[in-house]
């Protein structure tokens, strides 16, 4: 397996400045690009390294698997803070999927019109629903950051609660898509 | 080594231009001009193809004879493009659109060859010297069908295409390249004669990065010339001067008021209202109408409409809100209208910049990167994406990704592949692109056969490995792990093949749908029954004592149907066990919304 912490030349670590590595992934590529002479091959895999390392689930996924630390099985279900966002996400795409549904069964305007009540409606909740995710999402870079503290004062070894992290950041990611999707379908 | 010159090839309209001194310069033809009409007339044999604006002139006298717009059937199989183009199409169904003209059947990019190669006549005569080698543009969101089908025109002209590149992406070279120094995002909105892209790229210190491609290539100013021509037609035919079967038979009457429509359109940009006037169009009495800028503003709103779509997945594929980016840059020639531009205002929140030349800009981010090839421009690079997910099918008719939309490319992805059962010698592989989870509403890139040694089931792997060059397109690498044997794959690409090997092909991907990929499709369900248990139980044990008893009973029955399914092995069974607790738990989820929204 390829160490990309080593292949993009940074400390192997939970937390990470993605704007000082967007900035170290684009001026490696400005080198390594075949227009510059560079190998494709090369390339892809700077490619590759800067999109596992600059999303926080897939950097915390492949360091696990650098050090070895088992994943957090999948049967243990949702996070317990996280158990009321799951609910309202799975009651909101339901009904949201059932509102496309009505709306692309609309034919005229009119029709259309008696559905512009529903969208407001559901264009703020997802809103709202998307604020919840980002507060989620900050408190995960909180802890994230924590792992982080305790990972440098242990010199790598400090992974309590790592696993468990990496799961909730992955299935926050899903859903922040999932969100971001509902409300770009509402948009237009 | 020879120059390399950088080329748009346009639906309307190509032009050519090469570095100088450091700067791109666009090359003008022994007339003086630099854009190139995407025109070809055929004469009767043995007098050859008249390309540009005499074939443009020609039009009107031969219209069944001369091709315009070939670029929107450019890697197209027949039955998926309605384009009209000028001559008749010919084809058979599933293969390649060809036209037929001047007596013979010619594929889009034999045609699109010969605009290339008065190009680089052209060139040649600027430079005094022979050109060999060239930077082509496409739009965007070609798929690799469209590109390889570009390449091949390259080639037939006589050109090493030294790169495929994306027409937005080349256009934001042309803004950005004297703004080296500054640090910015930015979105480049092309709407050209026969498409649109949108794709949104971070400037910095020489690096341009695309973020994410959107687009249509089937909408662009055609469409609304098809619209003014209507409006025409429709006008003809009140006032009792043509009816249905005369516009059906009458090429010469269709070729005027094509250009009629196209004249009008152009000069509503300027002023409020124009004269359309077709004298003498029944031999004694000519047509004459008014129409306004708010008519033509009306058609082109309902022929644009879905611009505004494309503008806003791309921002959310970027990630971006439109007060993040720094500027909004209009090219291609449709940008000129107000109405387009008043809708850039209105979805972006902002006035578009309209600093480059709608007509120039495409040609001149070519030409610059051929002097980055050629090494006359430096510290400048593009990363582009790929725009459309790459996948291959899997059970049940799906597509399973393997690159992403708005990957940087080159990039490349590997996926393993054993047999289903020993002894197996084949598996076919169906790759495919585009955004849809069903592979039928994906297109097609093609098919190849995967060879195992004879093994015990599950023994044989072979590891592919694909990849996606800088220009855009496919390659792909098979691997037996066992033997350690390589192989580039040739895919039988639907476009290529013969009518018989598409047939078969059909019937083969319906027989076999895949056997091998009902473990993996079985492990999916499995996941996604377990997310799914978890949420219903979260939800009883919150809403649960709210639920009816014969409704709290179905759940619970169809929860054990769900557990006894995943422990089963089967994922038609286990999918439809899911369907159906989905189902159940209307009830339930109506309850804990009503308790997540709070009274209101």
């Amino acid at each position: 397996m390829p160490d990309y912490f080593a292949l993009l030349g940074v400390d192997r670590r939970p937390w990470m400045d993605v704007a000082a590595l967007r900035e170290r992934f684009q001026q490696g590529a400005a080198r390594l690009h075949p227009d510059a002479g560079g190998d494709a091959g090369r390339f892809a895999e700077w490619n590759e390294a800067w999109r596992v390392l600059s999303a926080p689930a897939l950097r915390l996924r492949h360091l696990m698997e650098l050090e070895g630390v088992a994943a957090a099985s999948m049967g243990s279900g949702v996070p317990a803070g996280l158990a009321d966002g799951f609910l309202q996400m799975a009651g909101l795409s339901r009904e949201h999927a059932g509102y496309l549904e009505r709306r692309g069964a609309a034919t005229g305007a009119m029709a259309r019109a008696l559905l512009a009540e529903e969208a407001a409606g559901l264009r703020a909740r997802w809103a709202a629903l998307g604020g919840v995710l980002e507060r989620a999402a900050a408190a995960a870079g909180e802890r994230l950051r924590g792992i982080d503290a305790r990972w440098a004062e242990a010199g790598g070894g400090g992974w309590d609660g790592l696993s468990a992290l990496q799961r909730e950041l992955a299935l926050l990611d899903r859903w922040e898509e999932q969100v971001r999707g509902a409300r770009l379908e509402l948009s237009f | 080594m020879s120059a390399i010159v950088g080329i748009d090839l346009g639906t309307t309209n190509s032009l050519v231009g090469c570095m100088e001194a450091g700067f791109p310069i666009l090359c003008a033809d022994a007339d003086g001009e630099r854009l190139t009409p995407s025109v070809v007339h055929f004469p009767a044999s043995p007098a050859s193809p008249v390309v540009g604006r005499a074939a443009q002139r020609l039009r009107a006298l031969a219209p069944e004879a001369t091709v315009f717009s070939v670029k929107r059937l450019i890697g197209r199989r027949v039955g998926e493009e309605e384009a009209e183009v000028g001559c008749a199409l010919a084809g058979r169904p599933g293969g390649p659109v060809k036209l037929a003209v001047g007596g013979r059947e010619w594929l889009p990019e034999e045609v699109s060859a010969l605009v290339l190669g008065k190009l680089k006549a052209d060139a040649e005569r600027a430079l005094g010297c022979e050109v060999s080698r060239a930077v082509i543009t496409v739009p965007a969101y070609f798929n690799d069908a469209q590109r390889q089908a570009t390449l091949r025109a390259g080639e037939l002209a006589g050109l090493k295409v030294e790169r495929i590149l994306n027409e937005p992406t080349a256009a934001a070279l042309a803004y950005g390249v004297d703004r080296l120094g500054e640090r910015a995002k930015i979105a480049v909105f092309d709407l050209g004669g026969g498409t649109f892209d949108l794709s949104v790229l971070e400037l910095s210190a020489g690096v341009f990065q695309v973020l994410s491609t959107q687009g249509n290539t089937r909408l662009g100013g055609d469409d609304l010339d098809r619209r003014v021509e209507q409006w025409i037609v429709e006008g003809l035919k009140a006032d009792g001067l043509a009816d249905d079967a005369r516009w059906a038979g009458d090429g010469e009457l269709r070729a005027r008021v094509r250009e009629r429509a196209v004249e009008a359109k152009h000069r509503l940009s300027a002023v409020e209202e124009v004269g359309v006037e077709l004298p003498f169009v029944d031999g004694t009495r000519s047509f004459s109408r008014v129409l306004s800028r708010a008519e033509l503003e009306a058609m082109a709103a309902r022929v644009f409409e879905p611009v505004r779509e494309h503008c806003l997945r791309a921002l959310s594929d970027a990630r971006l809100r439109p007060d993040e980016l720094g500027a909004v840059i209009l090219v291609g020639g449709m940008t000129r209208m107000p109405l387009v531009r008043r809708m850039v205002a209105e979805i972006f929140g902002r006035e578009a910049d309209t600093s480059q030349n709608p007509d120039e800009a495409v040609a001149l981010g070519a030409t610059l990167q051929a002097g980055i090839l050629s090494g006359s421009v430096r510290n400048v690079v593009l990363l582009d994406v790929t725009p459309l997910s790459l996948g291959i099918e899997t059970f049940g008719g799906l597509m399973n990704v393997i690159i992403p939309r708005n990957s940087t490319i080159p990039t490349k992805a590997g996926e393993m592949f054993t047999n289903a059962v020993a002894g197996q010698r084949l598996m076919r592989i169906h790759v495919l692109q585009g955004e849809r989870e069903m592979v039928r509403d994906n297109w097609s890139l093609g098919q190849f056969d995967l060879e195992f040694e004879p093994s015990p089931k599950a023994q044989a792997r072979v590891g592919v490995q694909f990849e996606i060059d800088a220009n855009g397109i496919l390659h792909v690498l098979a691997r037996d792990t066992k033997t350690g044997r390589e192989q580039r794959v040739q895919m039988a690409s639907a476009v290529d093949v013969s009518d018989e090997a598409v047939e078969k092909m059909l019937e083969d991907s319906l027989e076999h749908a895949f056997e091998d990929m009902n473990e993996r499709a079985f492990t999916e369900a499995q996941m996604k029954s377990r997310d799914l248990l978890a949420a219903v139980r979260l939800g009883l044990e919150k809403a649960g004592a709210l639920l009816r008893e014969d409704e709290g009973e179905r759940i619970a029955q169809l929860m054990r149907a769900v557990e006894e399914s995943a422990g089963a092995g089967a994922s038609g069974p286990l999918k439809k066990a899911m369907a159906a607790l989905d189902d159940a738990t209307q009830p339930l989820a109506a309850l804990l919304v009503e308790q997540a929204m709070g009274p209101r």
